[in-house]
C-alpha cells in the first residue's frame, strides 16, 4: 500500500475533483423538485398548413389559450388576413386552424400525458411562471454542435425547457420535444399554468 | 533454488522483457543513486534509425490517407485509421513478446498509439449517428484509456504507460467538459479547467515520483516537467486581479524549487524558475511600471533574471548533480 501511495494519490486527485464537479453539476438537478404539476400546450404537426393565414405557433397558442380567474379558456383566433394578390392560386387554401395539444406534466415523474380541453378546464390554474414553492419554468438554448475539429461539424442546436430555482436546473421531458424543439420551432410550447391542488 | 538457477531465471526474464536491466540495478541498490542525468537515455544509432523510420512511416501514412481520403467510403476510412492502428498495436505486442530487446515492438506501438485515438474519432464520425454532445467522444477516450491500461498491465512498457496517461488525461478533460456542457456551471469553465489542470499536474508529479526506480524511469523527467508546467500555468491563470493568488504564486514557485531539490528534478527546477520569472514580470508590470518608468523597470527585471538564473544554476550544481 505504502509502495503504491504515489500512484494511488495520482489517480485519486483528478477522480476526486471530477466527483466534486459531478456532484456540483448534477446534485442541484437531482435535488430540485416541486409538488406542483403544470399544463402546457403545443402545436400539432399541421400548424403550418394554414399558410398564408397562419400565425406562428407561439402567437397562435398565446391568443388561443388564456387563463382567466384560474380557469383555462379558449378564444377563437381569426386568420391574420387575406392572402397577398401576388400569391399563386395553389397557395390560396381555405383557412384551417392549427391543431393543438394540451398536456399535464407530472413534475415528480418528469413526464407528461395529453389531456382533453374539458379535463384541462376542470383544473384550478396559476398562470404565473413561478409555482407557489418558487420553482419556475424557463427555456434555455442548448448548443447541440460538438466542436472537435476536424470531426463532428454541425449538429442540432435546440431550445430546452427547464424547471429552475436559483442555481438549480432540471431539464423537462416534454412530449413531442424531438420534433418541436429545434431552433425554428422552438416556440411550439406554451406554458399555461401551474395546477393548484 | 541455487545461485545458477536464480541467474538462469533472471536471464530468461530479462530476455523476454519481463524484467528490465534498470529494475535489476535498482534491486541491487545501484539504481537508487541514479540521478535524472544518468537516467537520460543515451544516444544510440539504432534508436535514431527507429525514430527516423517511425516518423517516415507515419508521414507516409498521413500523406497516403490524405490523397485517397475523399475516394474512400466510411468503411475504408475506418480501416486506414483505426484498423491500421489496431493492426500495428497487435504486431507491436507480438514483437514485444518475441523480440523484446530489439525495441521494434515499441516502434510499432508508438505508431499505433498515434493512429488509434484519431481512428476512433474517425469511426465515431463515420457511423450514421448524430453526435450532439461530447459524451460519445468521452466514452471513446475512456475505452482507449482502458485498452492501454490493460495492454500496459500485460506488457509493462514505457511507451504504453505514456499512451495510457495521455489518453487518460484526454478522458478526464472530456469527462469534465461533457458534465459542464450546457449546465449552469458552463460560465465557470475557465475556473474548472484551471483547477483540473492543477490536479492533473500534481498527478503527473506523483506518477513521476513513482516512476523513479521502476521500469518507467525514463518517463520520470518528462512527467516532472510537464506536470510542473501544467500546474504552474494553471495556477498563473488565477493570479490576474487576485492579491491572494499573487502572494500564493510566489510560495508555490518557491515550493517548486524546494521540490526540485528534494526530488533532484531538473524538469521541476526549469518550470519553477520559468514561472517565477513570468510572475516577477507580471508583478513588476502591474505595480511598478507607472511609478518607476520602463527603463528602470527593465534594469530591475534584468537583475531579477540574473539572480534567478544564478539560483537555478547553483541549485542544479549543488543539489541536483550531487
Amino acid at each position: 500500500m505504502k509502495k503504491h501511495l504515489a500512484v494511488i494519490l495520482a489517480f485519486a486527485l483528478p477522480i476526486l475533483l471530477v466527483i466534486g464537479i459531478a456532484l456540483s453539476v448534477y446534485w442541484p438537478s437531482w435535488s430540485l423538485s416541486t409538488e406542483y404539476d403544470f399544463v402546457y400546450a403545443t402545436c400539432g404537426s399541421n400548424y403550418q398548413s394554414s399558410y398564408p393565414y397562419n400565425y406562428n405557433c407561439a402567437d397562435y397558442l398565446n391568443n388561443y389559450y388564456q387563463v382567466k380567474n384560474g380557469k383555462l379558456t379558449i378564444i377563437d383566433v381569426k386568420p391574420l388576413g387575406p392572402p397577398s394578390p401576388r400569391e399563386s392560386a395553389e397557395t390560396i387554401k381555405p383557412y384551417v386552424p392549427p391543431a393543438t395539444h394540451l398536456f399535464r406534466h407530472d413534475s415528480q415523474k418528469n413526464e407528461g400525458r395529453e389531456i382533453t380541453l374539458a379535463e384541462a378546464q376542470t383544473l384550478q390554474l396559476n398562470e404565473l411562471l413561478t409555482a407557489p414553492d418558487g420553482v419556475s419554468v424557463e427555456s434555455s438554448y442548448n448548443r447541440g454542435e460538438v466542436e472537435f475539429f476536424p470531426f463532428f461539424n454541425g449538429g442540432s442546436s435546440h431550445y430546452g425547457y427547464y424547471l429552475t430555482k436559483g442555481n438549480k436546473r432540471q431539464e423537462l421531458n416534454l412530449v413531442g420535444e424531438e420534433s418541436d424543439r429545434y431552433y425554428y420551432n422552438r416556440d411550439s410550447f406554451k406554458f399555461i399554468g401551474w395546477i393548484i391542488k | 533454488m541455487n545461485k545458477e538457477e536464480v541467474l538462469r531465471v533472471l536471464a530468461e526474464k530479462m530476455t523476454s522483457g519481463e524484467i528490465s536491466r534498470e529494475e535489476v540495478l535498482a534491486l541491487s541498490g545501484q539504481g537508487a543513486t541514479l540521478t535524472e542525468k544518468s537516467r537520460t537515455p543515451h544516444f544510440s544509432l539504432t534508436k535514431m534509425f527507429y525514430v527516423l523510420g517511425g516518423l517516415v512511416v507515419l508521414l507516409g501514412i498521413v500523406f497516403f490517407v490524405w490523397q485517397i481520403w475523399t475516394d474512400l467510403g466510411s468503411g475504408g476510412r475506418i480501416i486506414v485509421t483505426l484498423g491500421l492502428g489496431l493492426v500495428l498495436a497487435a504486431i507491436g505486442s507480438v514483437l514485444l513478446k518475441t523480440k523484446a530487446e530489439s525495441k521494434l515492438g515499441e516502434v510499432f506501438h508508438t505508431l499505433a498509439g498515434l493512429l488509434i485515438p484519431g481512428g476512433a474519432l474517425v469511426t465515431l464520425n463515420e457511423i450514421p449517428v448524430e453526435i450532439d454532445s461530447l459524451w460519445p467522444v468521452t466514452a471513446v477516450f475512456g475505452v482507449i484509456f482502458l485498452f492501454y491500461l490493460l495492454l500496459n498491465a500485460y506488457h509493462r512498457r514505457e511507451i504504453l504507460t505514456f499512451f495510457t496517461i495521455a489518453n487518460g488525461t484526454a478522458f478526464i478533460y472530456l469527462l469534465v467538459g461533457s458534465m459542464i456542457d450546457n449546465s449552469t456551471y458552463e460560465k465557470f469553465y475557465e475556473d474548472i479547467y484551471a483547477y483540473l489542470t492543477m490536479a492533473v499536474g500534481l498527478s503527473y508529479l506523483l506518477l513521476a515520483h513513482s516512476f523513479r526506480r521502476g521500469w518507467n524511469q525514463h518517463l520520470a523527467g518528462l512527467f516532472n516537467f510537464v506536470g510542473a508546467v501544467g500546474f504552474f500555468a494553471a495556477a498563473f491563470t488565477r493570479v490576474d486581479n487576485s492579491g491572494w493568488w499573487q502572494g500564493l504564486f510566489f510560495i508555490l514557485a518557491i515550493g517548486g524549487l524546494a521540490l526540485a531539490v528534494y526530488l533532484k528534478s531538473r524538469g521541476i527546477l526549469a518550470a519553477s524558475v520559468l514561472f517565477l520569472i513570468i510572475h516577477f514580470i507580471y508583478i513588476t508590470r502591474e505595480y511598478f511600471a507607472d511609478s518607476v518608468g520602463w527603463p528602470i523597470l527593465l534594469v530591475i527585471l534584468g537583475f531579477i533574471f540574473i539572480g534567478l538564473g544564478y539560483l537555478s544554476i547553483t541549485l542544479n550544481r549543488k543539489y541536483l548533480q550531487s
